[in-house]
């Protein structure tokens, strides 16, 4: 309407904070690690690539992070498409609380999730007898602890949207509960649920604390192989191979998981009611209940181990929270530690909303011309990159990047919270972009005719509507950047170190006081970011729909 | 932006009131090489101050797309618009003074009712108790006198075209241009509004556009109607269809 001219400059400047971080520590990093790992030597040498991947260690690896992330997939879909359907199809006393619970495994962070389990399977744990410790199931149990809740949450919203005259219309036909449920409501569920696997499928393949916990360095992911290489075999060219074969198995999800989304039919506001529960649906409440109550037994794990002393029950692990553990295992308490989490976390925070925000802006233009579409297309990519390629990755390359002048950013304090927000920001943009989309257009053009120039319309409707999505991707983003621990454990330092780091080195230094610290670390951390997300899930603020 | 073609920029001329249009032409790009859609054509169009003319036309006849670009929405490729003599191209939509109704309100839903009735008188930073008064006598207008502290998503279809009217009125337009605004409603709520419609412009001898796909919108609004088939070609006037 104004010049062209005008609206791709706005463009380029929304774009150009976001890039420009993006570019210096994110791309800029990953094209020196795919330089290591194809040209260790300064030229292309395709042989020390080959020979990494021929190794049989690598290649069990890759086969034990493609079969756990299967398995985990596959069980958490069973587990949390029932969820799906009896807390979002059905009304009744108690939904909120359970839909709560299903949830918050989900923002739990990931060392604690895998501590707890240790804590559970561990032979004279409560479930020690089962001799699951240190076993794919232990980890399986821990993914699928976590990934419930993306089941539960996509498919059930996708449902809580489905107009139900459809499956009326086949009951009436004579068709049973069950039949209808396959023959008619699954199908129409597909792309959520398709969508739902491919996301958990790309959470599990590149899991890491919980593994680095639950594996005991006998079973492993490419993530935890990435570790190892770097800190004990010290082999920076095989370490950068493996991230690139993980990026292109990530690619290759993201891009599925994108077909997928991009196929899911348009949802209709409001138009949906959902019906009360009936005494059919008692056995699915049930289930539910029992669901939720298993879901909180690792954390109720924790919580017991980090009250039992040597003499007895007492508080005596939480007061030495404010040491630095047996034979000072740590350089700062482990209560330091939690102010430089929060100091950091928030930082994050601010750091991803913002440059979330200007990404999601741009993201949610309708351009007339074909080029800004594509455009588009691709910024949408790009930003889901971080998640997809790691927290592992982002740190690794930050690390063997950054360390010249001028860039020596490393002793810089403002690295982790850089890198804790590029592992947030595509969730701060997936819960923006939603509602922005949906935000129509004709109310901005109404009230530009009334009157209101493009940025006082722009103001007026969509700044306005995005309030309260932003806030809810604030909070989960502070969540997230909380419990941060694959980029963060490599690139902070001792003396500057985060709750999940420290909680990870207790668990690694022998000392039982050092043990029960860890739980009651992991409890502190847990209330934490659980009490983040549970405020803003009471809070009517809306949903952070993430995924 | 306007073709230099056939642009005839006309100077201010006192004899030219109201608003007219010329070879106007709207074009929709699509992608990768593949032709251009047109979506309106060569339109030549008066309103004369104070007249109500329909355009009437099946969907895909570009009527709408006329009517947004009138409003300054679009941009036309070619073709000029004039309002009073004053060539409109420069002028943003936001400083034409030709309020868009359309046919589902499009309030606000997070101001309430005089909010959303005193939203241009807020925008013009008028003190608020001249806003105040404004917006009680437009509600009595619209007929829906003491509904300032009503949330919009309480208020029925016809109510918030009441609405919607007594905003595009607030802001003292020189023209209205409606977009089948009746077409959401039942119909004894058609005739109904369609009436008060038609009383409130006459009674302020202001000027409308409405688009509509139905004839009989076309009549109970307008004194004229113009017909565009599909291709975005205006016909001839159909000066006999009475009002």
């Amino acid at each position: 309407m104004r010049s062209r001219v005008g609206v791709v400059g706005a463009y380029a400047l929304a774009l150009a904070a976001p890039a420009t971080v993006l570019g210096v520590f994110f791309l800029w990093p990953l094209v020196t690690m795919i330089g290591l790992g194809l040209a260790p030597e300064g030229r292309l040498d395709l042989g020390a690539f080959g020979e990494v991947l021929a190794r049989p260690r690598t290649q069990r690896v890759l086969l034990q992070t493609l079969a756990l992330a299967a398995a985990a997939t596959v069980s958490s879909a069973l587990v949390g498409i029932p969820l799906a359907h009896i807390l979002y199809r059905r009304r009744f006393r108690g939904r909120g609380v359970l839909r709560l619970l299903v949830v918050l495994p989900f923002v739990m962070p990931s060392v604690v999730v895998g501590f707890a389990f240790t804590t559970l399977l561990r032979s004279g744990g409560p479930l020690g007898f089962l001799g699951l410790d240190g076993t794919p199931v232990a980890i399986v149990l821990a993914m699928v602890f976590f990934n419930v809740a993306v089941f539960a949450r996509t498919v059930g919203g996708a449902s809580e949207a489905l107009d139900s005259r459809m499956e009326d219309a086949a009951r009436v036909l004579g068709a049973t509960p069950w039949t209808t449920y396959r023959t008619v409501t699954l199908p129409r569920l597909l792309p959520a649920i398709a969508g739902a696997a491919s996301i958990v499928f790309l959470f599990c393949a590149t899991a890491f604390g919980i593994v680095l916990v639950l594996g005991g360095g006998r079973i492993g992911t490419i993530e935890t192989e990435i570790y190892f290489q770097t800190v004990q075999f010290l082999d920076l060219p095989a370490a950068s191979v493996l991230s690139l074969v993980q990026i292109v198995v990530v690619m290759v999800l993201l891009v599925l998981a994108g077909r997928t989304r991009r196929s899911r039919p348009d949802r209709h506001a409001g138009a949906a009611i959902v019906p009360r529960a009936t005494r059919r649906d008692h056995g699915l409440i049930a289930y539910a209940v029992l669901v939720a109550g298993l879901l909180l037994v690792p954390i109720t794990a924790l919580v017991i181990r980090s009250l039992s002393t040597t003499s007895g029950w007492g508080f005596d692990h939480y007061l030495a929270l404010a040491t630095t553990g047996e034979r000072n295992s740590l350089r700062i308490t482990v209560v330091e530690a939690l102010v430089n989490s929060l100091q950091i976390a928030v930082t994050a925070m601010v750091i991803s909303v913002i440059l979330g925000m200007l990404v999601a802006l741009v993201l949610t233009r309708r351009p007339r011309s074909g080029w800004g579409r594509r455009v588009i297309g691709l910024v949408d990519h790009a930003v889901m990159l971080p998640l997809g390629v790691s927290a592992v990755t982002v740190g690794l390359g930050i690390l063997i990047t950054l360390d010249e002048a001028p860039f020596d950013l490393r002793a810089s304090w403002i690295i982790v919270p850089v890198a804790q927000a590029l592992v947030a920001l595509p969730l701060v943009v997936r819960s923006i972009v939603p509602v922005l989309s949906s935000i129509e257009p004709r109310l901005r053009e109404g009230l530009a005719t009334l009157g209101a120039p493009p940025w006082r319309a722009f103001l007026d409707v969509d700044m306005r509507m995005a309030l309260r999505p932003i806030l809810a991707a604030s909070a989960l983003a502070l969540a997230a950047c909380l419990g941060e621990f694959g980029a963060t454990v490599f690139l902070a330092r001792p003396e500057y170190a985060t709750l999940p780091v420290v909680i990870y080195r207790l668990l690694g230094t022998p000392g039982t006081g050092n043990l029960g610290m860890a739980a009651a670390a992991s409890v502190l951390l847990a209330l934490l970011t659980v009490g983040i997300m549970a405020l803003l899930e009471r809070s009517r603020v809306g949903r952070a729909a993430a995924f | 932006m306007v073709n230099g073609d056939t642009a005839t920029h006309e100077a201010s001329d006192p004899r030219a009131r109201g608003l007219s249009v010329r070879g106007l032409k709207v074009v929709y790009p699509t992608d990768r090489g593949a032709p251009s859609v047109v979506a309106i054509d060569a339109i030549d169009l008066d309103v004369a101050p104070g007249e109500r003319v329909a355009l009437l036309g099946p969907s895909g006849s570009g009527k709408s797309t006329l009517l947004r670009t009138i409003a300054g929405l679009e941009t036309p490729e070619a073709g000029t618009i004039t309002w009073d003599g004053v060539d409109q191209h420069d002028v943003p939509a936001h400083r034409r003074g030709f309020p868009l109704m359309f046919q589902d309100g499009q309030l606000l839903p997070h101001r309430d009712v005089a909010g959303n009735v005193g939203y241009a008188l807020h925008i013009a930073r008028k003190p608020r108790a001249e806003i105040a008064e404004r917006v009680a006598e437009l509600l009595e207008l619209v007929g829906l006198a003491g509904f300032e502290h009503r949330r919009i998503h309480t208020l029925s279809g016809g109510q918030q075209q009441r609405i919607a009217l007594a905003r595009a009125l607030a802001t003292e337009p020189r023209l209205l241009l409606l977009d089948e605004p009746l077409s959401a409603l039942d119909a004894p709520l058609r005739t109904r509004l369609g009436a008060d419609v038609r009383r409130i412009l006459d009674e302020r001898g202001l000027g409308a556009i409405v688009v509509t796909h139905d004839a009989d919108e076309a009549e109970l609004l307008a004194n004229r109607s113009i017909f565009l088939p599909i291709g975005g070609h205006a016909g001839p006037p159909i000066q006999d269809l009475r009002h």
